[in-house]
């Protein structure tokens, strides 16, 4: 038994993190033991997961509670292939229970050798070369905060290992709930993701009160960067943003997730144009389609009309809605359509430009829960230089545009087609050809160009690459 | 064979010795009986076909290439007090009340998943591998349903025998144990994949193909609760659940189990391990099966 004990810690003693720090080992074993004092010299460890409860057990049968609250019709029980030979089958008495009086059975809390452990868990994969290996929480200096969310909290952060700035997501853990499904679903997801153009989480720090994920710091996001050049941003930085944006899209498209909440404020810019998606924390798996999803997912100036409809079948073409709407608030420097006051509003905004939908332009469109034809203005639909004349100054523009702002969900351009769009086609073809990982920028003649705030007028219909404008005002 | 169904039927969890009584246990669970009832494949939207040509084959690709990392490797080989029975009762026990509570095959799939890789990589005792189950179900839930049960819920399904805390402490050693990585590849994403690849195939027959699914989704999720199919990949364990279904039901126009990429010999041995699986669960399959692939199954009646 103890050679098989004394095995059962290897994987422990893999992990870089517990590595780096004996204590950090104590603290997470005994953090399974009750409030039982463990310390790194005892040799047997107990057994970790035990529940405090005195109730007796006798064998295994008492230990699944009774499905009283499962009606006897349906309860279920399944019979194994293989139940007359068992090899798994364990004698309990070699088992040493572990009682205590809190009845705290799983806690983090730990007094080993007179020292107070570190509560800390962290998260980061030691193999990754993205994650390297920083110290504690307290590696990371926490600077000013950037911004404050329903569930989290942004500062800015520092590692005191190699001075690189890092974002701090600092997630309150909930008394009641546990850790939130956004924080869950954030940290699930992007651990798997590893693109250029998505933001990267380089670790994950767990103490008692707080989940802090930590990102790359990324300096600003496109919601800000329009704000400081109004008016419309650089036809070429449009076109740079939008293939980038379309590349971390069609990367988790691919990968069977999609994003649900795009916004300016969810893309992240970096100082040399490079354009990351963040904030997965609505995002989730495309699983079982015909799944109900919440309605309160996408802000509502970037909601499709489907699911302002009422619609609960989203598919990827969720997220390619969104994409036009940022399109043409690049490249006009405002909302496509900034909806003031509630559902209704923000669907009449849509159908004033695209036309009120009916069974011809959309099929199945009256079977749509809030759908009620009486409710909504008969618009017919425009073209959508009429509604935004800066589409009209660049080729192709308001072609891909009106291929993106479908009403009709299945029309809609998908990622991976919009990437094969005309309006990309004066752009270096070895951008198509980059691995996941390369930024777009490592293409020569590929590079942010300054922002004029004038530019559409002056470089409207000009696709020269290299030509650096300098007379930003900003 | 006959001591281990004694031992079986002793351990059938409503009997009066085992646990706490009815006044105990107040049945208060709040069941949202809406539950979302996949959709026959066949009538599904367009729009689904539409995206599923376009990116079902990447889907495929990338979920099957996560297979190997979240694959449970022998999780009770270690484990000094959880045995196999007793995972298969903590399962068959999560079965109906995944159900009553209305999530998704999908959710199931991954409490097991999660359960399982946790018991690989840490001990838990008899006492607290309910609270471990409830907790896997939790976190699964959070990953990929709409509406996660809440705490009380859960704890209320236990009957009282853990508290809040303890649930959520445990809730951050899995996480932290999992490394958060919790989104797994599952049987239930791959059976709805060969279901959609087969009606894309000429000359399918929307109908075989809506009932096999259901069967092979059926026995799918009693194999959860089996430890030894903890050995076969979902990919696999998918594709031999169509395989089984359709010889089950006789179809003329099966799944052509070549497109999974197995070797024959591999999918033969997991259809005969389903197979036996099968025979043996004649009274617990139809609870997991629509009455109407049910009935067309004469051969699972008088499994009594």
């Amino acid at each position: 038994m103890r050679a098989v004990q004394s095995k059962f810690l290897e994987p422990y003693l893999e992990c870089a993190w517990l590595e780096q720090d004996w204590q950090g080992r104590a603290a997470c074993v005994a953090g399974l033991c009750a409030s039982h004092a463990w310390s790194p010299q005892r040799q047997e460890p107990e057994i970790c997961v035990t529940k405090m409860s005195t109730r007796n057990c006798q064998g295994m049968d008492s230990v699944i509670k009774p499905l009283d609250t499962i009606p006897e019709d349906k309860k279920v029980r399944v019979q194994r292939t293989q139940s007359s030979f068992d090899p798994f089958e364990k004698p309990t008495n070699q088992v040493k229970r572990v009682h205590s009086e809190n009845n705290a059975c799983i806690n983090f809390k730990t007094s080993s050798a007179g020292k107070e452990s570190p509560k800390v868990r962290r998260h980061s994969s030691p193999s990754s070369p993205t994650s390297p290996k920083f110290g504690k929480a307290d590696s990371y200096e926490k600077l000013e905060k950037l911004g404050e969310g329903s569930y989290a909290t942004v500062y800015k952060g520092k590692s005191k290992v190699n001075g690189k700035l890092v974002a701090l997501k600092v997630i309150r853990l909930q008394e009641e709930e546990g850790t939130p499904f956004t924080a869950i679903r954030e940290a699930s997801l992007l651990k798997g993701l590893k693109h250029a153009n998505i933001v990267l989480l380089h670790d994950i720090i767990h103490t008692k009160e707080t989940l802090t994920l930590v990102f790359e710091y990324v300096h600003t996001d496109l919601c800000q960067y329009m704000d400081k050049h109004p008016g419309g941003l650089h036809p070429e930085n449009v076109k740079l943003f939008l293939f980038q944006l379309l590349r971390g899209l069609s990367y988790i498209h691919q990968r069977y997730i999609l994003h649900r909440d795009l916004k300016p404020q969810n893309l992240l810019i970096s100082d040399t144009g490079e354009l990351k998606l963040a904030d997965f924390g609505l995002a989730r798996a495309k699983s079982v389609p015909s799944h109900t999803y919440s309605n309160e997912v996408v802000t509502l100036w970037y909601r499709p009309p489907d699911v302002l409809l009422g619609s609960t079948e989203y598919s990827t073409c969720l997220d390619m809605w969104g994409v036009g709407c940022i399109f043409v608030e690049m490249i006009q420097g405002v909302a496509a359509f900034p909806g003031m006051k509630d559902i209704q509003d923000q669907l009449e905004r849509i159908f004033l430009v695209l036309g009120t939908p009916n069974e011809d332009t959309w099929p199945g469109v009256h079977s749509l829960p809030h759908f009620k034809p009486e409710r909504f203005t008969q618009y017919s639909p425009k073209n959508l230089r009429q509604a935004w004349n800066k589409l009209s100054y660049v080729n192709h523009a308001e072609d891909l545009a009106s291929k993106l702002l479908q009403c009709f969900p299945k029309n809609r351009l998908s990622a991976q087609a919009a990437l094969s769009h005309e309006y990309f086609s004066d752009l270096p073809p070895r951008l198509w050809e980059l691995t996941d990982m390369s930024s777009i920028f490592t293409v020569p003649n590929v590079r942010l160009q300054a922002e004029t705030g004038e530019s559409m007028r002056v470089f409207g219909k000009n696709n020269s690459y290299g030509k650096g404008v300098s007379n930003s005002k900003h | 064979m006959v001591a281990a169904t004694a031992e079986r039927r002793e351990a059938t969890p409503q009997g009066p010795e085992s646990g706490p009584g009815p006044g105990r246990c107040p049945g208060h669970l709040k069941r949202r009986r809406q539950r979302r009832e996949e959709k026959p494949t066949s009538g599904e939207s367009l729009l689904e076909l539409q995206t599923f040509r376009e990116y079902g084959e990447s889907w495929y690709r990338s979920r099957k290439g996560l297979e190997s990392r979240f694959q449970p490797r022998e999780p009770l080989a270690r484990q000094p007090q959880v045995t196999a029975e007793a995972r298969c009762r903590l399962v068959s026990w999560l079965i109906p009340v995944h159900r009553d509570l209305g999530y998704s095959f999908e959710a199931l799939c991954l409490t097991v998943n999660i359960l399982d890789r946790f018991l690989a990589t840490t001990p838990v005792a008899a006492d607290c591998f309910q609270l471990l189950g409830v907790t896997a179900l939790l976190l699964a839930c959070k990953q990929v349903e709409v509406h996660p049960p809440s705490v009380k819920q859960l704890l209320a399904l236990c009957c009282g025998a853990f508290s809040g805390q303890q649930l959520c402490n445990l809730e951050c050693i899995v996480l932290h144990k999992l490394g958060f990585s919790l989104g797994a590849p599952t049987v239930s994403f791959f059976l709805e994949h060969f279901t959609r690849v087969r009606l894309e195939a000429p000359g399918a027959d929307p109908g075989e193909a809506a009932d096999a699914g259901s069967l092979a989704r059926g026995v799918a999720e009693i194999s959860l609760a089996d430890y030894a199919f903890t050995k076969y990949p979902p990919s696999l364990l998918a594709v031999a659940s169509v395989g089984l279904a359709d010889r089950l039901l006789q179809h003329r126009c099966p799944l052509d189990l070549r497109l999974s990429g197995y070797r024959r010999t591999r999918l033969r041995d997991c259809m005969a391990e389903l197979r036996l699986l099968v025979s043996l669960n004649a009274a617990a399959l139809p609870l997991v099966l629509p009455a109407e692939v049910a009935r067309k199954c004469p051969w699972l009646r008088g499994g009594d």
